[in-house]
């Protein structure tokens, strides 16, 4: 009896060791991982300032409500900061706070120098190590997501000081990156991403705000295949398509990533497809006129299926104006050649 | 309670006009659900859209390609997976047996998180549902072969190790899913069970290897029939315990990976069909069988409808549905029962 259960015991094993030695680097939907770019994508706004190391502009102590609604003060200028989303890695970097960051999670890929700093685990609150984050003495922590707050309140308890972004819109965005260059003293440097960031919008939006309704293509945005799953207009994904002249099929539901029906994106017909590249050995023409039902869709018959970076579009940081470049020239090559 | 076979076999006509009634019911149903779903039809356009002359183009993919695939699979499954119920309840002699008792549950989920996670890593894709059909029969093969060469050699000894089994694998997959953050969403959705997007191919699928395993349970109504009375009094009446166990397990393991590789793990179907169709065809299982497959597929049809048209265009897990259907009405069966005895 004991013959017969070694193999089957022995393969669990194995996979359970194998698991335990390589944790899959993946995120959750809304801070994507780090795939293969599919997409090409104009250079990112960078900070037109070097990061300097003694900038002081801000008085310290200052006082900032973050998005969980707490006021956090800062004694003094960070010179350790440890970021807990990909996000607010990439707004350090862009505002020059870069020098200042002594730890990520292991979903920060960008800038591509921030791989060489030490992790602190994933992204969701169970996969970060308190431990870890103690380790480097950082002197403040920059979570990403609402849904941290298991980990910031453990981090707190410990007797760290940790500010919260969890930006929803372009706006959310904008402002989150002044407030990071104000706790961080890279005041010059966040007003000129967000100056940047605001040029390549408006350039976006000069030519598809006046779009009247009938040449703005109905878009389908594929977050995920199984099961459909797809976002609204309550998330900086739906702003975005709004913007690059598109209207999201599923702009008003109350969910803000809804698992959806096929049928009713067979009634919506859709004339264009667009998902992240997270997503993208889903999202090939073949495949998707492949899928029951679904090739006799507008935008299967006319193969209108992109895919945008989901590192750059999942991310709400400064690369937004870029997933909006993006965007846009999949929904209106005419406009944008 | 007994489940012993107390109708002589000359009343099997008086259950005729009830096996047709039940069988009118789901086709009353299925038809009706042609027409419910995120996008509502009436009757007269489901009829066009079926014949081939849609009043809109989209009705066309909607009916024939989204909905007609989708109802006749959701039958299949609760088919399997009441059929399997049955069979179980009867073998373990059991009313709290499920499709899932043997460990399938376990393995099923084990080999979806394996192929969800894998696949990410290595880019070497199995489909989920291949995954969950093969941890399950895995599992089951497993834990059927640690019962039959245990000193126990009997129905405890199976019941024993499908526990143990399901909670080491279960404990696996939660291993796996908290060290993988994106894994954790599309296991958590397979495993909660649905059929929002499910077509053609997997309605072949299921209808290649389910019946098979609903025809071997049936076959093995008369030794399920013999098994009520005990396992002895089984093999005083000449049963092969081994050989019937054997049949039984794997007819109705094969009919629930059926189910588990279209619609996930689907819950509560199994236990709650045999349980209803006691009453109305008795405990012979020559009708409970077919009886327990009409009734699942009757019950996973109406949770179906409520799970695509509740929130719609949201569609939500059908595992919910059939938990809410059948939990209630499990508890009302549960009364009665303790009033009559």
């Amino acid at each position: 009896m004991f013959r017969k259960l070694i193999l089957p015991l022995a393969l669990i094993v194995s996979v359970f060791v194998a698991a335990c030695a390589t944790p899959t680097p993946l995120a959750p939907t809304t801070e994507p991982t780090a795939l293969p770019t599919t997409v090409p994508t104009s250079p990112p706004p960078t900070a037109t300032t070097a990061p300097t190391n003694t900038p002081e502009l801000e008085p310290y102590p200052q006082t900032q409500t973050d998005a969980l609604d707490r006021a956090v003060t800062i004694t003094a200028q960070p010179r350790r900061i440890i970021s807990l989303s990909p996000s607010v890695t990439e707004i350090l970097f862009a505002i020059g706070a870069g020098p200042q960051v002594v730890g990520r999670t292991e979903f920060c890929n960008y800038p591509p120098e921030v791989t060489s700093l030490p992790t602190i685990g994933g992204f969701s609150a169970k996969s970060i190590s308190v431990e870890a984050v103690l380790d480097l003495q950082p002197d403040l922590v920059i979570a990403g997501s609402k849904r941290q707050k298991e980990v910031i309140e453990a981090l707190e308890g410990a007797g760290l000081t940790v500010f919260a972004l969890a930006p929803n819109s372009l706006a959310d965005i904008e402002t989150g990156i002044r407030t990071l260059g104000e706790i961080t003293g890279n005041v010059e440097g966040a007003e000129a991403v967000v100056a940047d960031m605001q040029r390549h919008i408006s350039a976006v939006t000069e030519k598809t705000g006046g779009l009247p309704e009938d040449k703005r293509p109905r878009v389908f945005y594929e977050v995920f295949d199984e099961p459909l799953t797809t976002t609204t207009n309550a998330t900086f994904i739906g702003e975005l398509i709004t913007l690059a002249g598109g209207i999201n099929i599923f702009a008003e539901l109350p969910e803000a990533y809804p698992n959806v029906s096929v049928e009713q994106i067979a009634e919506l017909d859709p004339q264009v497809i667009i998902g992240p590249s997270s997503h993208a050995d889903k999202l090939t023409a073949d495949l998707i006129a492949a899928r029951p039902g679904w090739a006799a869709f507008t935008a299967v018959k006319d193969k209108s299926i992109y895919v945008v970076d989901g590192d750059v579009i999942s991310r709400p940081g400064p690369r937004m104006a870029e997933a909006l470049e993006a965007l846009a020239e999949a929904l209106h090559p005419d406009l944008f050649k | 309670m007994s489940l012993s076979s107390k109708t002589p076999s000359g009343r099997a006509s008086v259950k005729i006009p009830a096996f047709l009634a039940l069988a009118l019911a789901l086709l009353a149903v299925l038809v009706f659900s042609l027409g419910v779903g995120a996008v509502p039809l009436t009757p007269i356009q489901v009829l066009a859209a079926l014949t081939g002359e849609p009043t809109k183009a989209s009705h066309s993919a909607i009916v024939w390609d989204f909905r007609l695939a989708r109802v006749l699979l959701v039958c299949v499954c609760g088919g399997a997976l009441g059929a399997a119920g049955a069979g179980f309840q009867g073998l373990f002699r059991n009313p709290l047996a499920d499709p899932y008792i043997v460990g399938a549950s376990g393995g099923a989920a084990l080999g979806a998180t394996l192929s969800v996670v894998f696949a990410g890593e290595s880019g070497f894709g199995v489909p989920i549902g291949v995954a969950g059909f093969v941890g399950a029969l895995a599992a089951v093969f497993i834990v059927y072969t640690l019962a039959e060469t245990s000193g126990y050699g009997s129905v405890a000894a199976l019941l024993l190790a499908g526990a143990a089994f399901s909670t080491m694998l279960s404990a696996i997959v939660s291993l796996l899913l908290l060290i993988n953050d994106r894994a954790l969403q599309e296991v958590f959705a397979w495993l909660l069970g649905g059929f929002g997007g499910r077509s053609w191919p997997q309605l072949w699928q299921a209808l290649l290897i389910a019946p098979i395993g609903i025809v071997a349970l049936w076959a093995m109504a008369r030794p399920l029939d013999a098994l009520a009375t005990g396992e002895d009094g089984a093999q005083a009446l000449g049963l092969n315990l081994r050989w019937a166990r054997f049949v039984i397990i794997a007819g109705a393991s094969l009919a629930t990976a059926a189910a588990v590789a279209a619609g996930g793990l689907i819950g509560f179907v199994g236990l709650i069909a045999p349980h209803l169709a006691r009453p109305l065809f008795g405990a012979g299982h020559a009708r409970l069988i077919p009886a327990s497959m009409l009734l699942g597929a009757l019950l996973l049809l109406l949770a179906d409808g409520l799970a695509r048209t509740l929130l719609a265009p949201i569609e939500l897990p059908v595992g919910v549905f059939t938990a809410l259907l059948g939990g209630p009405f499990f508890l009302i069966l549960l009364r009665q029962r303790g009033r009559l005895a």
